[in-house]
């Protein structure tokens, strides 16, 4: 068996076993899914006819040249995770599907600049989501009241908020596992920045905490993570 | 690595950041190959935690989308690329083609409000007193509004827009806040509305949209990062609004400084 380097709890499998959340190439990092399509080509990826492209980012390497089918298909990998990621930062389901639309067809017209070197084509898809979510939000935030929002809500409510609605939502068990493996601060300070897509400024009064201490659990809370879920790049 | 600042790797990797310290941040970035790398990680990982909370959208948006692409045209393939890799990235040294737009649009505006209704003047400290008394009314709504007009360094800025209405935005430094509003816009088309952009360095952001044409007590809208900001301009856009600025400005002015 195949150690994956990076995390040896995790073996690193030809032909693992998917669990029924798992999707695709995508959920594992970019090394993983390059190696999976290079060595097990009878793998049940959405190969095209006479063995087209199957990773995300082979599929993204063919949208930038043009290729519309090859969007199909890396629409049906990554619009699930996408929309996930907005509808979490976003909330209003209608706002969230103009937002997915946003970064889907901004994913089609900047594929041409993806560059394999920088991260995996399904972390290239999510941080655009979460930036846009987030710059939705703040824009939307910034004709109502948002600072009196911000005040009214408790800490408490506004982590729980979070923490349940996340919690209820995590399909990926390893996600599950190392987000508790985080001290409590850093975890809410995870959270309440990338879930509830907050300005760090925004969780220090959440938490009642102050700025440069929030700042230090969010960087140290997301190396933990990184750590724990074997993230090379 | 300037220590400080590269503690800001985590919040700017899951975009905690606002907009000024991003892009403070940004240029740090691109001095910093380390804190570059370490950002690439985090974010790796927090992507991680977005697919865990996948979810299907409806169906609808697949045709949508795959309709949309069909009539959008892809960038061309771009150099080096700015380390921040925001969506809409450009390569490193090119200009941004829609600030070059802003900017002749802006000399153009001036020029014709310059010569045309002798307007784009900064009130004088008496005409303040008039906004204010235009604004009282809406500032018992509007808390926003209130607030920045009570901070002792308020200024404010009217311009008449290029196809009628006129706007004007109240600004407190101290606070770092501002408050804009459009008066007697002309009506849009059906499926159009107007969208107010705050425009600095970087990409024009959008601040919300002019709920009022036609209307003379409109809703204010708040900016509330006043830093960076050195204009304010409203376009025309499809409803639900666009990411950047797609069609000539109706309104544009500088902010007092």
């Amino acid at each position: 068996m195949e150690q994956n380097p990076a995390n040896p709890e995790r073996p690193l499998l030809r032909n693992t076993v998917q669990s029924h959340t798992e999707r695709g190439p995508w959920v594992d990092d970019p090394i993983r899914s390059i190696r999976r399509s290079a060595d097990s080509p009878e793998s049940a990826d959405p190969a095209g006819p006479g063995g087209g492209p199957r990773t995300a980012e082979d599929l993204l390497a063919a949208v930038a040249k043009g290729d519309e089918g090859a969007f199909e298909r890396l629409y049906d990998l990554v619009a699930a995770p996408v929309f996930g990621v907005v509808r979490r930062v976003v909330r209003d389901a209608a706002q969230s599907e103009e937002v997915t639309q946003e970064v889907l067809v901004e994913l089609w017209r900047t594929a041409t600049r993806y560059e394999p070197s920088l991260g995996g084509a399904m972390n290239w898809a999510l941080t655009l989501a979460h930036r846009r979510a987030v710059d939705r939000v703040r824009s939307a935030q910034a004709s109502t009241n948002r600072d009196e929002r911000a005040a009214a809500m408790s800490a408490d409510r506004a982590f729980d908020e979070v923490a349940e609605a996340v919690a209820a939502r995590l399909e990926h068990e390893q996600v599950r596992r190392c987000l508790s493996s985080l001290t409590v601060l850093q975890r809410e300070s995870v959270m309440l920045a990338y879930y509830g897509g907050n300005t760090y400024r925004e969780v220090s009064e959440l938490l009642h905490t102050p700025l440069g201490t929030i700042k230090t659990r969010l960087r140290d809370g997301l190396i933990r993570l990184r750590d724990c879920l074997g993230v090379t790049r | 690595m300037i220590p400080d600042l590269h503690t800001l790797t985590g919040a700017y990797s899951v975009d905690a950041l606002d907009d000024r310290e991003r892009g403070q941040f940004e240029r740090h970035l691109a001095a910093c190959p380390d804190c570059a790398r370490e950002v690439a990680e985090l974010r790796s990982t927090a992507s991680r935690l977005g697919a865990a909370i996948s979810e299907e959208p409806p169906e609808r948006l697949r045709e949508r989308v795959l309709a949309e692409i069909k009539r959008v045209r892809q960038d061309s393939p771009g150099g080096l690329r700015l380390v921040g890799r925001r969506g809409r990235a450009r390569p490193v040294g090119a200009p941004n083609r829609w600030l070059i737009g802003v900017t002749s649009v802006a000399a153009a505006v001036a020029i014709a409000l310059a010569t045309t209704f002798g307007v784009l003047a900064v009130h004088a400290q008496h005409q303040l007193t008039t906004t204010q008394g235009e604004l009282a009314a809406a500032a018992a709504r509007y808390a926003p509004v209130a607030r920045v007009l009570g901070a002792p360094d308020v200024q404010s800025v009217s311009t008449n827009g290029t196809a009628g209405g006129n706007a004007t935005a109240v600004v407190s430094h101290r606070l770092n806040e501002g408050v804009f509003l459009a008066f007697h816009m002309p009506a849009t088309p059906n499926g159009k509305i107007y969208q107010a952009w705050a425009i600095g360095v970087g990409d024009p952001r959008s601040i919300g949209f002019l709920s009022n044409a036609g209307d003379d007590s409109p809703a204010p809208i708040v900016l509330h990062t006043l830093a960076g900001t050195s204009k304010i301009g409203v376009t025309v856009e499809p409803t639900g609004g666009s990411k950047q600025p797609t069609t000539g400005l109706v309104i544009l002015f500088n902010l007092p400084t």
